[in-house]
């Protein structure tokens, strides 16, 4: 047996248990204390992956490591730590400093890391289900709001379906295949297309795709915003990862695989951003944002290419970036009393907060695709990945997307820059927490917008 | 002796899906809601078990004892979140729980 293989996650299920063993005894008073001992956990967990031999497999073939999968538990323990950076002072304002909060992120990270790490469907759909499980409580957990409880209802009765299409489809590519193993396999019947067809829709419904949305714009809505900023990236891109693999192993040996993921992709990125107009508040209109995304995003996946696959991922993590800069300064305005993210709030708040309101204004830029950014660069890489597919109308409509979507980032930022301010809320401080976050997920977009390289180049030498 | 074809197995298990799902679109009431979602992943199991006879092979089988355990688990919280609903509100209908839309 190598147990060195899974360093990453011994280290995170030791902290969760270290975590959970504190909680009992020094109970919500030192809230803020586990809070930063998480991040602490998480950054040693992800940059233990450093130390892991790869590649490898153990487990008798349930776990395997490759260059590929640690480089996306790499990544997702950063964003990990950020929220968890960014949380804290959220939950004490609002007098919601659950201790579990604490460990529960860190369980849906261990659920994701096993999820990736595995080339067996049956554990695949075990990590899948332990991070969700974990998000439909984190969801839930705000002390005295109804609306929470309510989203984490929504998210729990849609997402438990989509856990079943997960393992009927399971069941279908099992009956046609004769094993559970992911590997470089041709199927074919009706069984293996039904399979197939069952298991992309289950991903869509986790990646809140067009016809499977309905909870994402409620659970967002719903959810404490600093679990609504771990809901919006840490999922999408563990998922997506996820998403790149079986597509390579699995759904590109179905003939029609190119329609079926083109039409999904298409109508989430209109249904989204026309939708987004209609909000009337900004953390819903984020909501629609992402299932716009959502749409970008699965556009790359209707071509096995490298090429295709290696800009989705840069794009996915820069894009996780930026979400959480917007949903951190909206969590940051929450704190104060009455704040309700609706386009009436935000008017003028640029006079009373202009760091904050610059943050969010270079956020939804950065979401845009404005050049600097690194956003532009994943659409860039998108773009060029269709083009070289040949892939000619779906790269037109996702430039015509992109430019519709430009609109309701810009009203945001027209409202809180050239409206006058009608009411007034209190004075709100901002934690450090929250300002590394902001500081670091700026400049990483930033950095990687100037010199991309730095994540693009290694994510195209992975083997794959 | 006749065996019993995969796509039987596989016929009963969807159609129980089927079912299950129409549940939770039809179905009024929280708990049955969620009942009827335990009743679309337990489904499942009839399919993994009546292809593992089919082929003679246990993995299946393996799998449908983990989909019973994390049935068990989401159901717990699903009823969590229930009682949480019920405390503040005292409703027990999707209809009365509609305070987000759009």
């Amino acid at each position: 047996m190598n147990w060195n293989a899974l360093i990453p996650e011994f280290v995170l299920s030791g902290g969760i248990l270290l975590l959970f063993a504190l909680e009992l005894f020094l109970r919500e008073k030192y809230y803020r204390f586990f809070t930063a001992l998480a991040a602490v956990i998480v950054l040693i967990s992800s940059f233990s992956v450093l130390m892991v031999n790869y590649p490898v497999s153990t487990l008798f073939g349930g776990f395997s490591v490759s260059a590929f999968n640690l480089t996306a538990k790499f990544l997702l323990g950063i964003i990990t730590a950020l929220v968890l950076l960014s949380s804290y002072d959220f939950f004490e304002k609002k007098n919601s400093a659950y201790g579990e909060l604490s460990y529960l992120y860190l369980i849906t990270l261990l659920g994701f890391m096993f999820m990736l790490s595995s080339e067996n469907l049956a554990i695949v759909f075990v990590g899948l289900e332990l991070a969700s499980i974990s998000m439909y409580i984190l969801v839930g957990l705000f002390r005295k709001n109804y609306i929470s409880k309510e989203g984490a209802f929504k998210y729990l009765v849609l997402g438990t379906a989509g856990t079943s299409m997960f393992v009927l489809g399971t069941a279908f590519v099992y009956a046609s295949t004769g094993t559970l193993v992911l590997n470089l396999q041709k199927g074919s019947g009706t069984f293996f297309a039904l399979g197939v067809l069952l298991l992309m829709s289950a991903l869509a419904l986790k990646v809140s795709a067009f016809p499977f949305h309905f909870w994402t714009p409620d659970a967002y809505e719903g959810a404490p915003t600093p679990t609504t900023s771990f809901l919006a990236t840490v999922p999408k891109v563990a998922i997506y990862f996820l998403f790149a693999k079986l597509t390579l192993y699995l759904f590109s040996s179905l003939t029609s695989w190119k329609f079926l993921i083109g039409s999904i992709a298409i109508a989430s990125m209109f249904y989204g951003n026309f939708l987004a107009y209609a909000q009337k508040s900004v953390k819903r209109l984020l909501a629609y944002s992402s299932i716009a995304h959502a749409g970008y995003f699965t556009l790359a996946l209707t071509l096995a290419d490298k090429f295709l696959i290696s800009s989705l991922l840069f794009y996915v993590f820069v894009y996780a970036l930026s979400t959480l800069g917007a949903f951190t300064v909206l969590s940051i305005l929450e704190k104060k009393d009455l704040w309700t993210h609706n386009f009436s709030d935000f008017k003028g708040i640029a006079k009373e907060h202009p760091v904050l309101a610059s943050f969010l204004a270079f956020f939804l830029f950065a979401l845009i695709g404005i050049p600097p950014m690194a956003i532009f660069v994943g659409k860039l890489g998108i773009f060029m990945g269709l083009i070289k597919g040949e892939m000619l109308i779906l790269s037109i409509l996702f430039v015509i997307a992109s430019v519709i979507s430009a609109g309701y980032y810009l009203k945001v930022i027209v409202y809180m820059f050239f409206f006058q301010k009608e009411k007034s809320f209190g004075a709100v401080k901002v934690s450090t927490g929250e300002s590394i976050t902001l500081m670091i997920s700026s400049t990483g977009i930033l950095l990687l917008g100037i010199f991309p390289g730095i994540l693009l180049d290694y994510l195209f030498r992975l083997p794959y | 002796m006749k065996t019993i074809p995969v796509e039987a197995y596989f016929a009963v298990s969807t159609a129980l899906f089927v079912l299950g799902l129409l549940g939770m679109i039809v179905r009024r009431n929280l708990v049955t809601v969620l009942m009827s979602l335990e009743l679309a992943l337990n489904a499942v199991n009839v399919a993994f078990v009546g292809a593992d006879y089919h082929m003679g092979l246990v993995e299946g089988q393996i799998f449908a004892l983990f989909i019973i355990a994390l049935a068990a688990a989401e159901a717990a919280v699903g009823l969590g979140i229930i009682i949480a609903i019920f405390r503040y509100r005292l409703v027990d209908s999707t209809d009365e729980i509609t305070d987000m839309r759009g």
